[in-house]
């Protein structure tokens, strides 16, 4: 123990990038209050193509006056950390009136999940095929306080196979969530290894940089990356403006693997931090594969996702992710999903699996909906329970985590009202959870605010007037949520 | 491959800063022929030119690598970006593409051109390699920078060919390689001037060969004989001439517009369609390629891509097809013309890709056949507006029945009468393409149609109606030019685009005249810098 306290203590003194992560033995005990007291993670997980009507649980309440859906019924081990909301909309990013209608909506509405901006506004504001405004997300990642000295200061991710449509849009609208402040899109990434190897620090096929020969390698890859960047410096001198700043970014990215690649790997490590495996025996993604096939499993896809995330969060690697359970409109076929019926009394199995996620199910049966939709569930209230089984001080981590689960979009009816929304976790004590509560036809962005200004204790410029300005409308706190 | 490292390098300086401009081609007009930024290798262009520069087998890029669509292509500048995962993902192939050329004797010869190790060796081999890499000869400046490498990594202990590995990866994880550049010589003027030789080069290796130019381009390019109209077409003879090459041009450019790169993915009800498989839904994809290829190669008339008469089958598809059986594997081309098929519309594989996996989609159909073949752009659905069921519960019954249910209501008819009619003729063929007079439920099933104030019936119809369309034949125009500039279209092209058609429907328009008057016009030879937004 004590000797590998003192490497941790070196590598802190080296600059190693990968931050400390919960040292439980090592904290005093006012510093772990204080610790518990703010939430430190944020994870919103997006759902695509809305969620079927009966989504809804049948009642608002607080405690034992509400009960669950059908389709949430995954989460109800967490119905003591969970809050539903029904009655949110996103149309006014996008309407001046706060019209629900936004065409083609696929293509649109994820693009404002987030941002609570239509991106469509600002790619002909700057005159550029694709741009919005920062994310939620990316605004926290930029925060010291959040985002601040982990290795990573944000992480995208997913279970896409990139079947899906992007109905005529910018893909970006449709396959991130996630916008940086230079409001270019931050994709995600679907694959486990990748996924690893960011966390980790290791280049997929450069290897851990350790072994006999560690300097050496390190040095080439110094050698090579200088030539790189001085290349493109020059270069950069010759293009117009646009291209210039695109070339500062390509910079920017060359020195970060430059980072990695010519510093010895640390791994991540811990006393909280459980590494896994480097997921090299994950599900193999083949290109564009609309269905689970003998190397393609969704399920198992999802499990090791959770897995990343689970481990992004207790090594401490990152505070910010987000994942999307798939794709907008991704017309995956989810044979692997059996059927059953919905009804307001409750969930029978039936024969038969489901098929394509949005022209059969969001489009089609609505059972077949409904039992995509629980599925995806399932996965969330899988990944609560690995998050929810880590202890950190008296915490969990989900307790310690504020997940928000929802969906850009109505459901069959493609609107940009009453989305289907959910937050999970405790906030850190700062929610009042275990409620499911019905606001009426309230802006996505109050409640982005709240988080913002209330859960995360975060102000200043980006946090006072983030989403898009609608005079009429301040911005607003959505008191629902929070704890007396 | 090799070039002399002096020559290249005195003309890699010269370049910089002069636009050979001897093409008879070349006078400017008062068109706009636009701009573009950085335009970034997607994962197919990233794949082939690795293959046909170093001769790897290996194909790093898949679809998990960052890529983005604009108007119905991959391969449109403005959004293909590089994000931080992303060049990671460069950095790694870079390695794992140099490890695999240097582990072959004969790949590892063609970087490797001279074992000497000394200046002018090391010299020729930067050269060389930069040439092919970066598609245009490296400045004096830029071959000191990876000379730099090639020392260091002597210096830490490296053999001559294991620095000049070391080379080959930092030219593959270059911006300069990542990126098509092309540079303005003054970044101050948004005064349009017509490309160098091998920025055109590099245009028509990516327009028709999704990769970099070859060794044959980029000679055209340092003579600058590619830049004479003459030579130019004779080059693109050459180009299309190339099978396994040009076929990336069928796959990447028909295959996304016309959708066959999503068929072999398509799926339909196991139940329903027992005929379909991942094999027929290859077969078909193969058909797609096939029969737009035809027209392609042998120069036949763009007017006739509706209504000839001829397919290519193997046994899975002729049977589907109802034809007489075949026994060998393989594509084969037939022409068999007392049958109900014929045309585009009569290939399965758009059948297929253009219906649910349950049933047909008229309305899929149709819209189809407005956006992709006559490049209009249909209404957007009105709010709140209710969907018909997509019917994966009781595909059995009469799609045309529900869809005129659904057309009752007002707010749906007008939009609706605009591209269903297109896909309601086409109901005598199902889901996935197979010939039918009866719905499931025995149901007859009437294929004749009114689109504002015009009847046509069935596949015949159809084909002439959309023949007859003068957008049919502007569509391909619009759409080639798109593809091979990788931008949208803009107001300014439209002028551009006015001539271009005028040119190539003169004679009997072919693709292959087409494809000239695109690469004669303005916007595939200049270009205007960009100033600050």
């Amino acid at each position: 123990m004590n000797r590998s306290i003192a490497r941790r203590a070196f590598l802190w003194g080296a600059g190693v990038a990968l931050s400390l992560p919960w040292l439980e033995s090592l904290v005093p005990k006012s510093a772990k209050a204080q610790a518990q007291a703010s939430v430190r993670r944020y994870l919103p997980i997006y759902l695509p193509n809305g969620a079927p009507e009966l989504w809804r649980p049948p009642t608002a309440g607080i405690g034992a006056d509400w009960q669950l859906s059908g389709i949430l019924q995954p989460l109800a081990p967490f119905k003591n950390q969970l809050i539903v909301l029904t009655g949110l909309e996103n149309g006014t990013s996008f309407n001046a009136d706060g019209g629900s209608s936004v065409e083609p909506s696929h293509g649109r509405q994820p693009g404002a999940w987030l941002t609570c901006t239509d991106p469509g506004v600002v790619r002909a504001e700057l005159g550029v095929a694709e741009a919005n405004r920062i994310s939620l997300d990316q605004t926290m990642a930029k925060d010291p306080n959040i985002g601040g000295n982990t290795k990573l200061k944000s992480l995208q991710v997913g279970l896409s196979t990139w079947y899906s449509y992007c109905d005529d849009n910018p893909c970006s609208n449709s396959r991130t969530v996630s916008w940086s402040d230079t409001g270019i899109p931050m994709y995600k990434s679907a694959d486990p290894l990748e996924v690893f190897n960011q966390l980790t620090g290791a280049t997929s096929l450069t290897g851990n940089l350790q072994g006999p020969d560690a300097e050496k390698r390190i040095a080439l890859n110094k050698s090579v990356l200088d030539a790189v960047i001085e290349n493109a410096t020059r270069t950069q001198a010759r293009l117009g403006a646009a291209d210039r700043a695109k070339f500062e970014e390509f910079l920017t990215h060359v020195r970060s693997v430059e980072k990695d690649a010519t510093s010895m790997s640390v791994g991540m490590g811990g006393l909280a931090c459980v590494p896994m495996a480097s997921p090299t025996t994950a599900p193999v993604l083949p290109d564009m594969t609309q269905q689970n096939t003998e190397t393609y499993n969704k399920g198992a896809h999802a499990d090791i996702m959770n897995d990343l995330i689970v481990m992004a969060f207790q090594c401490d690697a990152t505070r910010v992710i987000t994942y999307m359970l798939e794709d907008e409109r991704s017309e995956f076929i989810y044979g692997h999903v059996p059927l059953s019926i919905f009804t307001e009394a409750g969930v029978t199995p039936a024969p038969g699996f489901c098929g394509e996620y949005h022209s059969e199910g969001q489009h089609g049966s609505p059972d077949v909906y409904a039992s995509i939709t629980q599925w995806n569930v399932g996965k969330v209230a899988a990944l609560c329970a690995k998050l929810d089984a880590i202890k950190e001080g008296d915490n969990s981590l989900l307790d310690n985590s504020l997940i928000l689960f929802g969906s850009a979009m109505h459901g069959s009816n493609h609107a940009c009202n009453m989305l289907p929304m959910s937050l999970i976790g405790g906030g850190a004590g700062k929610l009042k959870t275990d409620q499911h509560i019905v606001l009426n036809n309230r802006w996505l962005r109050d409640l982005h605010h709240t988080v913002m200004k209330e859960v995360f204790a975060m102000s200043g410029p980006g946090v006072d007037d983030f989403g898009v300005d609608r005079a009429d409308r301040p911005a607003a706190v959505v008191s629902e949520i929070l704890a007396g | 491959m090799t070039y002399p490292w002096l020559t290249l390098a005195l003309l890699g300086g010269a370049l910089a800063c002069t636009n050979p401009n001897s093409g008879t081609g070349s006078v400017a007009s008062s068109g706009d022929p636009g701009t573009k930024g950085l335009h970034r290798l997607n994962s197919t262009e990233y794949n082939a030119t690795v293959a046909d520069v170093l001769g790897t087998k290996l194909r790093p890029a898949s679809s998990l690598w960052l890529g983005g669509e604009l108007d119905g292509f991959d391969n449109m500048a403005s959004v293909l970006n590089v994000d931080a995962a992303q060049y990671r993902r460069y950095f790694d192939a870079a390695q794992l593409i140099a490890d695999d050329v240097f582990a072959s004797a004969n790949l590892k010869a063609n970087v490797v051109i001279c074992a000497t190790a000394d200046d002018a060796c090391v010299h020729s081999i930067l050269a060389n390699a930069g040439l092919h890499l970066f598609r245009r000869p490296l400045a004096q400046d830029e071959i000191a920078t990876y000379y730099k490498l090639y020392a260091a990594a002597r210096q830490l202990g490296e053999s001559h060919e294991g620095s000049v590995k070391q080379v080959l990866r930092a030219l593959l994880a270059s911006a300069e390689f990542i990126y098509r550049i092309e540079f303005d010589p003054d970044l101050k003027s948004t005064t349009k001037h017509p490309l160098n030789s091998y920025e055109l080069a590099t245009r028509l290796s990516y327009f028709l060969w999704s990769s970099a130019p070859d060794d044959a381009l980029l000679a055209a390019a340092e003579d600058n004989s590619l830049l004479a109209d003459d030579t130019l077409r004779a080059t693109l003879d050459r180009m299309l001439a190339e099978p396994v090459k040009s076929s990336r041009f069928v796959e990447n450019f028909a295959g996304q517009w016309l959708g066959a790169r999503k068929l072999p993915e398509h799926s339909a009800n196991p139940y329903l369609f027992p005929a379909w498989s991942s094999e027929l839904a290859n077969s078909l994809t193969q058909e797609m390629y096939l029969y737009f290829g035809e027209f392609l190669q042998t120069d036949r008339s763009w007017l006739e891509f509706m209504t000839a008469d001829f397919n290519f089958v193997d046994p899975s598809v002729a049977k589907l097809y109802g034809l007489p059986s075949i026994a060998q594997a393989g594509m084969h081309r037939v022409e068999i013309t007392d049958d109900q098929r014929f045309g585009f519309a009569g290939l399965g594989g758009f059948l297929a890709l253009s219906s649910l996996g349950g049933r047909t989609s008229p309305t899929l159909r149709g819209r189809y056949v407005l956006k992709n073949l006559l490049c209009t752009e249909p209404p957007k659905p009105p709010p709140g507006v209710p969907t018909l069921s997509a019917g994966g519960l009781n595909p059995t019954r009469n799609v045309r029945a529900a869809l005129e249910e659904h057309r009752k209501d007002p707010a749906c008819a007008s939009c609706h009468a605009l591209f269903d009619p297109y896909g309601l003729s086409l109901e005598q063929f199902d889901a996935i393409g197979a010939y039918r007079t009866t719905y499931f439920n025995g149901a007859p099933i009437d294929p004749s149609v009114e689109l504002a104030g015009v009847t046509f019936t069935g596949l015949s119809g159809l084909a002439e109606t959309v023949t007859r369309d003068p957008n049919f034949s502007e569509c391909i125009s619009e759409t080639l030019l798109k593809y091979a500039l990788g931008r949208p279209i803009t107001d300014a092209d439209r002028s551009y685009l006015t001539t271009v058609n005028q040119d190539w429907l003169k004679g009997t328009p072919s693709i292959r005249r087409l494809v000239y008057s695109l690469v004669l016009a303005e916007p595939f030879r200049f270009r205007h810098g960009a100033l600050a937004q």
